[in-house]
């Protein structure tokens, strides 16, 4: 099965500010894909340019098997998108919303439409300016998925939303998305680390890396080294070791090239005195700081 | 065409507030032009200016409801719901072109009917010219309000977008000094203005829609009203006169209408001033110069060209030209260009050749009817339903006539001439009202005595030049 999305050289810039810049995405069939980067790496626009809402100013991308410029009716009707800062229509309740996008949609399943609303505790007489940004969110994502589309596209999908409505959405989203390939992009590294199978860092508008998820918490692992005493750095320090710091007899590091082998065997080649060695697994939070840092400071050299 | 309909729906549901404001607003115009215009006809010659405000309120109010209704789908910006939503993007033009027509056409249409019967004409008789003023209302306000609220994000720019484009063709319009320079071919850059602003708007709306390209929009929009509101400044008028010659198609023969020089034989110092006069008019016809060119080419390759004038235009002082109405002499009138002393300078008493061209219109006098001041009312084929007034200035009498439909037919008022006619397509002449008023005044022998209305057909529009070999346009060598 082809990927749905698959971008190659994707730029878009704003004037003479890059916000993407020869992006090679590549999201598979059934995957969700979390599109991960600092704020203004360029995520937005990623999705904005696979969306068709802007166009890139160099590079293609293909979405469902479609560019995404020539992105129409037919294959909107089955992509579903939700965005932090997309306009509702606000003046439509949540009943009128759901009944209004019916006939948009030839696969519309009006029972799982009820059931969402339900599920997310949606009132539907209510209009959707007097939702609060939560319900809000709900009634897009319900509005998304009541018609089972093959790709659902979420641009920041949880920022400013409490942790409850988060957990919510998240069940809503996997329960009526099993088989879907689903693009998530966000900051929040929690949430997506939950349920994400796939991992692309986007920083100042380049991928920087993209892979599995299971892949990506074996590759990278908070490194503690004890010594008798305080140890000095070696000159042939690995580029894979980031963020070194010594504490009195303790060394600890990043490393970005994780193998159960090879790492203590580095360790104890450049490290004779080392006492203990402890290799222990990091949260994505953890990676995604590593990561940011180590770019920076690829970036200064 | 089903979804267009039920987006609709959507918007008649959700703009019923705004929708209702348009209707009640052309009601009210409704209303204030199916009064009796008694006010006229009490010696009240300034009409109510009433209706004009309610004009003016109904056209913010039709912007209002175009930019709300635009607006609930917006084409500009990256945020929107709709754009990532399967609506095919001609369903969506078409749902509000529908509400357009629904909410704004077709009440302005019932409208025009209900002033056309409230003022004693036919709506069906005037069918034509109602079609007129639909496609008029559409190019003038209805697609440029609705190209700029797609290119636009918020009220405040549509409003900005309303004053600069109505300041631009307010200065436009006094620079080029439309109804002086252009006189009685004014109709030519005003319908090429309304052409290329209906046009522009229409392919910058489907552009929008269809691609979402917003500054590729603001820049076709700022185009098309910047070229349409400088068409009054460009003054092409060689080919403006070749246009007008073709309107309307020649009723009478007039190709043997030609001019020829007419020095006066008692005076032969011609001192710039030269007499043309205009033979082979058809019977019971008259000319009317609009415009006048004359070019002076002398040895040595030096030549001055005087450009299109109209005689009332005051230029510059000292005028480099000027020239009167033909003096009515029988079937030969002599009209009189005088080169002023600037220009003779450069040819002084050199032999020259002189071309003096002359766009002119002809009218042939119709029928004459006799009405008595103050007595009722008389319809008269070509200019409508007409009436007699007194007027307070002694032996003067005012003639209001009314028409469902344009005319272009003249009028003179005891053999004098009370008002000349042109010609002009309905485009050019869409006025507030469907019914069109034309009004003269003329002088009475005595109160109460009768007076004689001789309509005037609009016969040709035609153009004619004349080469003068080796003149001397002064025998004196001018003082320096």
């Amino acid at each position: 099965m082809s990927s749905p999305i698959r971008t190659q050289e994707l730029s878009k810039a704003f004037r003479r500010q890059d916000a993407v810049r020869e992006l090679d995405l590549e999201v598979p069939a059934g995957s969700i894909y979390g599109l991960i980067g600092p704020n203004g790496a360029g995520k937005t626009t990623t999705i904005k340019l696979l969306m068709n809402i802007l166009r890139p100013s160099s590079g293609s991308a293909e979405v469902l098997g479609v560019d995404s410029r020539r992105l129409g009716p037919k294959q909107l009707a089955r992509i579903g998108y939700v965005s932090e800062n997309q306009e509702l229509p606000e003046e439509m309740t949540v009943d009128y919303l759901l009944r209004y996008l019916k006939p948009f949609y030839p696969a519309w399943d009006e029972a799982l439409a009820n059931e969402m609303v339900r599920q997310f505790d949606l009132p539907r007489d209510r209009k959707l300016r007097h939702l609060s940004r939560g319900m809000r969110m709900k009634a897009a994502l319900a509005s998304s998925l009541a018609y089972r589309p093959e790709l659902i596209i979420l641009d920041e999908p949880f920022t400013g939303l409490d942790a409850l409505v988060r957990l919510e959405l998240i069940q809503g989203l996997l329960e009526r998305a099993e088989g879907t390939t689903i693009l998530i992009s966000s900051h929040d590294l929690a949430e997506i680390e939950s349920f994400a199978s796939h991992i692309g860092y986007i920083e100042e508008g380049r991928l920087r890396f993209h892979e599995e998820m299971s892949t990506l918490a074996e590759r990278f692992r908070q490194v503690e080294v004890i010594f008798e005493a305080p140890p000095a750095l070696p000159r042939d320090w690995p580029p894979a070791w980031s963020q070194p710091q010594t504490a009195s007899a303790v060394l600890r590091f990043v490393d970005r090239q994780f193998d159960p082998e090879r790492t203590p065997a580095e360790i104890r080649r450049l490290f004779p005195e080392a006492r203990n060695i402890a290799c222990t697994a990091m949260p994505l939070k953890d990676i995604f700081v590593a990561l940011a840092l180590a770019g920076r400071q690829s970036a200064a050299a | 065409m089903r979804q267009a309909l039920h987006i609709f729906r959507k918007d008649v549901r959700f703009l019923w507030l705004p929708m209702l404001v348009v209707l009640a607003m052309t009601a009210l115009f409704a209303w204030s032009h199916s009064a009796d215009p008694s006010t006229f006809a009490k010696g009240n010659a300034r009409p109510d200016e009433l209706p004009g405000m309610i004009n003016f309120l109904l056209t913010m109010c039709r912007w209002y409801f175009i930019a709300c209704l635009i607006y609930k789908e917006q084409p500009a910006g990256d945020c929107q719901f709709w754009v990532t939503r399967p609506y095919s993007w001609k369903s969506l033009l078409a749902a509000k072109a529908l509400a357009v027509v629904a909410f704004i056409n077709v009440p302005f249409l019932i409208s025009d009917m209900a002033i056309l019967w409230a003022n004693g004409f036919s709506p069906a008789r005037a069918a034509a010219s109602l079609l007129a003023r639909q496609i008029a209302i559409t190019a003038i306000i209805l697609l440029p309000a609705a190209a700029i609220a797609a290119a636009t994000r918020h009220l405040a720019q549509v409003a900005f977008a309303g004053l600069t484009l109505t300041a631009l063709y307010s200065v436009a319009h006094g620079a080029g000094d439309l109804d002086q320079s252009w006189h009685r071919l004014a109709w030519i850059p005003t319908c090429t203005a309304v052409v290329v602003l209906a046009g522009g708007t229409f392919v910058a709306l489907i552009w929008q829609f269809a691609r979402r390209r917003t500054p590729i929009t603001r820049l076709v929009l700022a185009g098309v009203c910047g070229i349409s509101a400088a068409m009054p400044m460009a003054k092409p008028f060689a080919g403006a006169i070749a246009l007008q010659s073709l309107f309307p198609a020649a009723s009478q023969s007039v190709s043997a209408v030609h001019l020829s020089f007419a020095p006066d034989s008692h005076d032969p110092v011609i001192n710039g001033r030269l007499a043309i006069r205009i033979d082979g008019l058809p019977p019971a016809t008259r000319a009317v110069a609009d415009l006048v060119e004359a070019v002076i080419r002398g040895p040595n390759g030096a030549s001055w060209r005087s450009g299109w004038i109209w005689s009332s235009r005051p230029y510059g002082n000292p005028a480099p030209m000027e020239w009167s109405q033909p003096w009515e002499n029988g079937q030969n009138p002599v009209l009189y260009v005088k080169i002023n002393q600037g220009v003779l300078d450069r040819f002084q008493s050199q032999p020259v050749n002189v071309r003096v061209s002359l766009a002119m219109t002809i009218f042939r006098a119709e029928t004459t009817t006799r009405m008595i001041p103050d007595q009722g009312n008389y319809p008269i084929a070509g200019l409508g339903v007409c009436s007699a007034r007194s007027s307070d200035a002694a032996g003067s009498s005012l003639l209001l006539c009314r028409s469902a439909e344009f005319q272009s037919a003249g009028f003179r008022i005891n053999g004098q001439t009370a008002m000349d006619a042109s010609y002009a397509p309905s485009l050019a002449a869409f006025e507030e009202t469907p019914v069109y008023t034309s009004w003269g005044v003329g002088y009475l022998f005595h109160q109460g005595s009768p007076i004689y209305l001789t309509t005037e057909r609009l016969i040709a529009h035609l153009r004619r030049d004349l080469e003068i070999p080796r003149i001397r346009l002064a025998e004196e060598p001018s003082q320096p």
